[in-house]
């Protein structure tokens, strides 16, 4: 053989081997798609590895892979927790599986009533697989013990009664209309499974949710059920026809709302109630247009509750932030409710959430799910149109803030509330009433600082307290993290500026302008602002607020004002009593036995009025001479401030001082 | 010499052999490449000339070059298998997937229909669909909403006469039905919001296969047998009393009347 022969041999050889390298047809495609948020098509091998010439990874939820030119055979792919797929190829062309889990189970079982059995039930994905046995346990929740069947293929769970639900917070309910339901109320039982395929171990968890959260508002989701107090209720049909369904259920009326529109209910006495029903992603979101809310529109721009979901995907919130889980409460929606919240969007749209922190994803977010991201207008005053004007007080209740921060240990704000006196100020009928409104009742509030105009409050409203509303606004500009509304005050209240405190002192300070010398109210701002060891930049907050603590803030801890012998520490090493004074007395034990003295010399009696105040609360005699009177409202001032040693001690002593000399 | 001759044969015959298997292996070794794919994969459109281009459906259109005239160019898309949006020009092109980013088609016999069709932004918009374009006006913000990444597929501009108040903006590649046989659509502004619907009627469309101008809808031309917008649209006008006298509004352009 020649060298030129030997040169044709090897160029032959070549080309032969060459011809299947080169594209010679167009290759054929594989498309899988996840068939549910458990498969990671990430994770997925495939047989024969040789076979694919490019795989591509769109997330999760997608694996596009391009065969070698020319293959032909059969190509599988496998996943953890997922059924293998398998494709045979004889030539070009594009090819789509759904890959589905090995074990179905639903993540959320979404509104399915009170004191209800429900069966949970895993099923398998793949066509000739059977589930494997599974075991379940209640990972929180009020639920009995769980009935266990068929090896844990089938679980019963039975969600606890909308009674016995609402029990720890039936005294701050109103008494008619719609039953707000929180987190904590909503009868929500997480269940946690666990089994494995082959030798993977893999744990899931099902969300059995008894009612979607309710703000009380008469706006409500349109593909869910709320409860209205009371039975009898009846609907008469819309203008197409269609009406919400009625069903007694235990002493309440459970409402099945498909449809959206307004409706009025009547109950049996005859009183109506007119409901918005409606979608999250039907409303148009031109609030703040100029004829209308645009300054509220502008001042929810920057507001924190706008940009919470924003921030949890910039890793603001932390790396440990969840989107899954976090957009139960930062965004619109109840997860699992077909009600155009963003859970319902995302799972239409077939949008995947990241893990974690993402601030591309956010980026990037379809409209539609961007517009029901965050805390927006909607989650308060929607998802359906903004309440009448006759139900508009209804937005002022915590049963609102609720839907999200009455979810303790975690979010503890509206629980802690709850127990504290601010929760009940208005439980008398006199205290919502001219003056007294002014500080007993949020609306009444509200109006005194000029925060919004009065409005009627009826009675069924029931017990509102000075709720969330009053100290708090999503709407007000220069509120800072924690949305603590800016008032302006008048008065003395020394050297430092009010800060969050003004919104305290705004009641706590007095009325009418007040001073200093205005015990027992003004003495806690003077305590924080004037110098001295006790002056904060916390204000009020330092003793009646949450320890210094982020975390603790966001989880609402310092919501019930108990000043916590905590924060005393470190400079008082042991909770700090009273310092006696040279006679051996303390402020309170002084000015209870100046008061006595006051009223056996007849300068002071009771005026038989109910109010707590002490101004209020004794009369002056008329006869008393501007000197005593003057003792005498200092010693009623001093008396009726329990924390007086506190809040001002030496001020306290001062003010008896100058009684006891007046009084000689 | 001839047992030398052989050896020398089989050698090259094993040469021969040797040099293919070792190719065929190394093409057979060659590596699975894999891919993660990022939300925005850069697809450069080197054919782009001109001012602007776009892409119009399955095609690609640029203007200001060739006399001002619309000019048909290359559309290259990052894989097959899948509907892209695409932005920029040149080498700053940039496509997305489709699927996921608006609502998907709901299928029927007699058509489609797409809750949640592309706008231009998460403002407050009202569309309407004509010759296989989308307009939309208005562009108030989203009360309560904050704003994420405009899609720059959408041309805009101020509307004309309404300086500072109003935008108008055209999307000349707006979603379609997997199923090619509803690819005619409208826009339907909705109490409950837009939707697009798509059905069989077939009417030129921008995209669309064409003979001449005649075959494509009013303001478009037929340049290589593909309908292209005429005039590079530039989000001016809603109506045609926005524009001059004696022009009217196409695509959101001032275009004179024919």
């Amino acid at each position: 053989m020649t060298l030129r022969s030997l040169l044709l041999l090897v160029a032959l050889g070549s080309a032969v081997a060459f011809a299947g390298c080169r594209e010679q047809t167009t290759p054929a495609v594989w498309v899988l798609t996840a068939g549910s948020t458990s498969v990671d098509l990430r994770l997925a091998r495939w047989e024969p590895s040789e076979a694919v010439a490019i795989a591509r990874r769109v997330g999760g939820a997608r694996l596009e892979l391009e065969l070698r030119p020319g293959f032909r055979g059969h190509v599988r792919v496998e996943a953890d927790g997922a059924c293998p797929s398998e494709a045979s190829f004889e030539g070009d062309g594009a090819q789509a599986t759904v890959v589905p889990p090995r074990v179905v189970l639903p993540e959320w079982i979404a509104d399915v009533g009170y004191d209800r059995d429900v069966d949970v039930v895993a099923t398998s994905g793949c066509p000739d697989a059977v589930v494997p046995p599974i075991a379940w346990q209640v990972v929180s929740g009020d639920a009995p013990p769980l009935h266990v069947i068929d090896d844990g293929r089938r679980v019963r769970v039975h969600t606890p009664s909308l009674e016995k639900a609402l029990s720890p917070v039936r005294a701050s309910l109103p008494t008619w209309g719609i039953v707000p339901i929180s987190p904590r109320t909503q009868g929500k039982i997480t269940l946690e499974a666990r089994f494995a395929v082959g030798a993977v171990a893999a744990t899931r968890r099902v969300q059995v949710v008894a009612a979607a959260r309710a703000t009380g508002v008469p706006t409500v989701a349109a593909g869910g059920r709320v409860y209205l107090f009371g039975d009898g209720w009846t609907v008469e049909p819309g203008a197409q026809g269609r009406a919400p369904a009625l069903a007694a259920a235990g002493g309440f009326t459970e409402v099945e709302t498909h449809a959206s529109g307004r409706f009025v209910l009547t109950d049996s006495a005859g009183r109506r109630l007119g409901v918005r029903f409606g979608r999250y992603d039907e409303m148009a979101l031109d609030c703040a247009r100029a004829d209308c809310h645009r300054e509220v529109g502008r001042s929810v721009e920057g507001s924190p509750m706008t940009h919470v979901f924003e921030r949890g995907l910039a890793g603001t919130l932390g790396e440990g932030y969840s989107p899954a889980c976090a957009v139960a409460c930062h965004a619109l929606g109840e997860p699992g409710e077909d009600d155009g919240g963003f859970v319902h969007l995302a799972r239409t749209l077939g949008a995947r959430l990241p893990p974690g922190p993402d601030p591309a994803w956010f980026a990037d977010m379809p409209r539609a799910l961007r517009r029901t991201s965050g805390v927006g207008c909607m989650a308060c005053h929607g998802p359906a149109a903004i309440p009448e004007p006759g139900a508009r007080w209804s937005v002022l209740r915590a049963d609102v803030c609720a839907t999200c921060h009455d979810a303790p240990p975690r979010y503890g704000h509206v629980a802690a509330w709850q127990a504290s006196r601010m929760a009940t100020s208005d439980r008398t009928p006199e205290t919502r009433k001219g003056e007294c409104a002014a500080c007993h009742t949020t609306a009444g509030f509200l109006a005194a600082i000029g925060a919004r105009k009065e409005i009627d409050v009826p009675s069924e409203a029931g017990v509102i307290g000075i709720a969330c509303a009053a100290c708090h606004s999503p709407h007000a500009k220069g509120a800072g993290a924690s949305l603590v509304r800016d008032v302006a005050v008048q008065g003395d209240f020394g050297t430092r500026p009010l800060g969050t405190s003004a919104v305290c002192v705004a009641c706590h300070g007095g009325r009418g302008g007040a001073t200093p010398a205005d015990l027992p109210r003004a003495t806690a701002a003077r305590l924080a602002l004037s110098p001295g060891p006790h002056a904060t930049d916390r204000g009020c907050l330092a003793c009646h607020g949450a320890p210094r603590d982020p975390k603790a803030e966001v989880h609402g801890a310092g919501h019930s004002f108990r000043a916590n012998p905590a924060t005393c520490r470190p400079c008082h090493t042991e909770t700090p009593a009273e310092r006696v004074d040279a006679k051996g007395q303390t402020i309170a034990r002084r000015a209870d036995a100046l008061f006595q003295s006051l009223v056996r010399r007849g300068l002071v009696t009771a005026a038989g009025g109910t109010t707590p105040h002490a101004a209020e609360r004794y009369a002056i005699a008329a006869s008393a001479s501007p000197a005593l009177a003057d003792a005498a409202r200092k010693v009623a001032l001093v008396h009726d401030d329990r924390a007086a040693g506190s809040h001002n001690a030496a001020r306290a002593r001062a003010l008896l001082d100058e009684a006891e000399a007046a009084l000689r | 010499m001839p047992v030398e001759t052989s050896e020398i044969r089989l050698r090259a015959g094993s040469v021969t052999l040797v040099g293919a298997l070792a190719l065929v292996g190394a093409c057979a070794q060659k590596p699975t490449q894999v891919i993660d794919e990022p939300t925005w994969v850069s697809t450069p459109a080197p054919s782009d000339v001109g001012a602007s281009c776009a892409d119009v459906h399955s095609a690609r259109a640029c203007w200001g070059a060739s006399a001002g005239a619309v000019v048909l160019v290359a559309r290259p898309v990052p894989a097959k298998g899948d509907a892209w949006r695409c932005v920029g020009q040149r080498d700053a092109r940039a496509c997305r997937r489709r699927k996921g980013t608006s609502g998907p088609f709901a299928c029927g016999d007699g058509g489609c229909v797409q809750d949640h069709p592309r706008m231009p932004d998460d403002g407050e918009w009202e569309c309407f669909e004509r010759g296989g374009a989308v307009v939309c006006h208005g562009g108030e913000p989203a009360a309560g909403v904050v704003a994420g990444r405009r899609d720059e597929a959408w041309i805009c501009g101020e509307r004309r006469g309404a300086p500072g108040r109003t935008r108008v903006c055209v999307d000349l590649a707006p979603d379609r039905p997997d199923d090619g046989s509803f690819s005619h659509c409208t826009v339907q502004q909705r109490a409950a919001g837009a939707r697009q619907v798509c059905g069989p009627t077939k009417e030129p469309s921008l995209g669309g296969a064409c003979e001449a101008d005649l075959g494509c809808p009013a303001g478009a031309a037929c340049v290589s047998r593909v309908c292209l917008p005429a005039r590079a649209p530039l989000g001016e006008c809603w109506q045609d009393t926005d524009c001059g006298a004696g022009e009217v509004c196409v695509f959101a352009t001032c275009a004179k009347r024919p």
